[in-house]
């Protein structure tokens, strides 16, 4: 067991290690110099030298691309060409912000999609079915970013029960759990719970009405099991499945949230990425990317792993 | 002396979207205590539906089911739920056909059998897990003590298939209903798993319900045989007498058939040409008349009654004549 946690994790070196690549060339790839934004367009030509060596743009790609990893394992992540701040510090708050969200977002959406899940498998057919995946396909279709218009025009504008701006009070370095700072959190984990219930929902539904046909379930009332025993068994069998659609959606979540962190203008790591993009701040940029990147490797890592240790089906050799 | 089963007039009709089918139909029998009685009959003929009955397993919403199944005098058809699981396991038990699918993949041998022994008796799991182990002990799994920790499908089909029997005797139940236990084993590991459920079965005094498409496993195993087509039981009696001396034309033709091992089931017999009806609506008429060579314009209207309390009896209206 302890061999394969070490294989998979070495494998995801080489991953990891490609993704990077990807993400620090994509910012090279795009059209324009990323001094333009810094440089005066009448700057002297020996300043405009001078400001590329102090970046160390003078350098081919391969050297900057084997430094900027280097520094960055070390979690220097270079300065940001806007605000002239460490790029580390501003990611790190935002990342926390984010992740506050995800989870927020995540526990919502995860719970309902097992309830809505499971509750249309054992009414397979019923209008207790329908109801749930009308609720998931609705869930998956709508726009995130409309439907987080819409509940600030509701419950913001109309009602005026909720805040729709920002983390509330200390702004993006201050988040408490306190109804405070929750409430502002309300609206934008809610409207990016639906992606996520709806693709749970269709997955436990598809897994558990899979596992109530199976004949073993027949063979556990056969024994005289109890219901609830007999739900701890589907559970265990659903639960590998389901797992790794989380993972999957809690990824997304972490690095999707872009268009609902700028509606509600949510000091995370989206928001800082649209601001990085307009501002053309490629330190910032790469950064973020790299960040997010990284996570979704070790989230895919981590639900490999856990996967694993809980079906004993899966080979480890 | 009471049976220990008395099923009377069972009939089960499932519900779909695309119409019902009359799975089993009228169907009386009873079963004495450590009694065999051996179920023989094509694809499809209802068997395992009927055994399934004994325990009410059938899916709740889309099944009618109509009649009597008394199991020590109470009637399954009508016990609540609680009543019903309490049941379940403890007083009738069941090996299914497929070991591999009936054990939860997920969890291991020993916990579901040490699972099973903790719902009918007040016993702590360390106790329940040796119980466990003496179960497999019992039916001869080599090295029990390791065997106890593995999952399902790290077994060979023949080891599940014993651990699937240690799992359905765990609580020693008064009825064991076995549905083609041996149907997915080698035939030597059959003979073996044969014997093993025979010794068991004395050991315990249990009473046993036995289905198959073996008419060789059938004299072995059975005190008396019901052999069916289309949901019905055509001829019911002691096996060696039936099958020496079959009544009814299907039987007939079920033993000029040779059955051997590893032979497909839904292969047609190839004494009897045609295949059974499909159980889209009631058959009152004798449902074996269209690849019956005896057949006369009288089968095709509703058979009579039969008798069904004398020790042999055939549904076949020549029979009835010939044999009178
Ligand atoms: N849950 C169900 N819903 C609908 N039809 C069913 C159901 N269970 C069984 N049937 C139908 O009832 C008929 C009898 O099935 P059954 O399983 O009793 O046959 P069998 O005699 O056990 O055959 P085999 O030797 O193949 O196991 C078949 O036509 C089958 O398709
Ligand atoms: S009732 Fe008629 S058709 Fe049916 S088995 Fe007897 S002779 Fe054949
Ligand atoms: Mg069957």
């Amino acid at each position: 067991m302890f061999a394969f946690i070490i294989r998979r994790f070495l494998f995801a070196i080489p991953i990891a290690l490609a993704v990077a690549a990807v993400c620090f060339s994509l910012v090279h790839l795009a059209p324009g110099d990323p001094l333009t934004a810094v440089i005066p367009a009448d700057a002297p030509a020996e300043v405009v030298i001078a400001i590329k060596e102090a970046y160390g743009m003078d350098r081919p790609l391969i050297v900057q691309f084997g430094s900027w990893i280097q520094r960055a394992v070390q979690g220097d992540l270079g300065v940001s060409v806007a605000t002239g701040r460490p790029v580390m510090g501003d990611i790190g708050l935002a990342l926390s912000n984010t992740l506050t969200l995800a989870f927020a977002s995540a526990f919502i959406g995860f719970s309902g999609g097992i309830l809505l899940g499971a509750l249309a498998a054992f009414y397979n057919g019923t209008w207790v079915d329908k109801v749930a995946t009308a609720v998931a396909i609705t869930g998956v279709s709508i726009p995130h970013y409309w439907l987080g218009l819409l509940l600030v025009i509701i419950f913001s504008v109309q009602l005026d029960w909720l805040p729709s701006m920002g983390a509330g009070p200390g702004g993006s370095s201050n988040w408490r759990w306190d109804w405070a700072h929750l409430q502002h959190l309300v609206l934008p984990a809610v409207t990016m719970c639906f992606i996520p219930m709806g693709i749970v929902t269709r997955t436990v539904r598809a897994t558990v009405s899979e596992i109530l046909n199976s004949e073993f379930v027949v063979a556990l009332q056969a024994r005289g099991l109890r219901a609830s025993r007999i739900t701890l068994h589907v559970a265990k069998n659903a639960a590998p499945t389901v797992l790794s659609v989380m993972g999957l959606q809690f990824g997304y979540l972490l690095g999707g949230s872009i268009l609902v962190e700028t509606v509600f203008s949510w000091p995370g790591t989206g928001y800082l990425l649209n601001t990085a993009i307009f501002q053309r701040d490629i330190p910032l940029l790469q950064g973020i990317i790299l960040v997010l990147a990284m996570f979704f490797v070790a989230l895919n890592l981590l639900v490999d792993v856990l996967q694993t240790l809980m079906d004993p089906r899966i080979k480890r050799g | 002396m009471n049976p220990v089963v008395e099923v009377k007039n069972l009939n089960v009709t499932f519900k779909g979207e695309e119409g019902s089918i009359f799975a089993v139909n009228d169907v009386s029998f009873d079963l004495a205590a450590g009694e065999t009685l051996a179920l023989l009959g094509e694809s499809g003929c209802g068997k395992s539906v009927t055994l399934k009955s004994l325990m009410r397993l059938h899916p709740m919403h889309k099944t009618q089911i109509e009649g009597q199944v008394l199991v020590e005098g109470q009637d399954v058809l009508k016990m609540k739920s609680k009543a019903l699981s309490e049941m379940r396991g403890k007083t009738v038990s069941m090996v299914f056909q497929e070991p591999m699918l009936a054990f939860d993949p997920v969890f291991t041998v020993g916990d579901q059998i040490a699972e099973s022994v903790m719902r009918h008796e007040r016993i702590s799991y360390k106790d329940a897990r040796q119980r466990a182990l003496e179960m497999l002990d019992r039916v001869r799994i080599p090295s029990a003590a390791k065997r106890l920790d593995a999952y399902p499908h790290e077994m060979s089909g023949g080891m599940r298939q014993r651990a699937m029997i240690a799992l359905a005797l765990a609580c020693k139940p008064r009825v064991l209903l076995a549905d083609e236990p041996t149907t997915a084993l080698d035939a030597t590991v059959q003979i073996q798993v044969l014997l093993l459920l025979k010794e068991l079965q004395r050991e315990l005094g249990m009473s046993m319900i036995f289905v198959t498409h073996d008419v060789g496993v059938a004299i072995e195993v059975a005190d008396r045989t019901a052999v069916m087509y289309a949901g019905r039981i055509i001829e019911q009696g002691p096996v060696q007498a039936v099958l020496s001396k079959p009544w009814h034309p299907y039987t007939q033709g079920l033993l000029g058939a040779t059955v051997h091992p590893g032979m497909d089931r839904n292969q047609a017999l190839p004494a009897i040409p045609g295949a059974p009806p499909q159980l889209i609506r009631r058959i009152d008429e004798c449902a074996f008349a269209p690849r019956c060579a005896q057949a006369s314009s009288r089968c095709l209207s509703p058979l009579p009654s039969v008798n069904t309390l004398t020790p042999r009896w055939t549904r076949c209206i020549h029979a009835d004549v010939s044999q009178a």
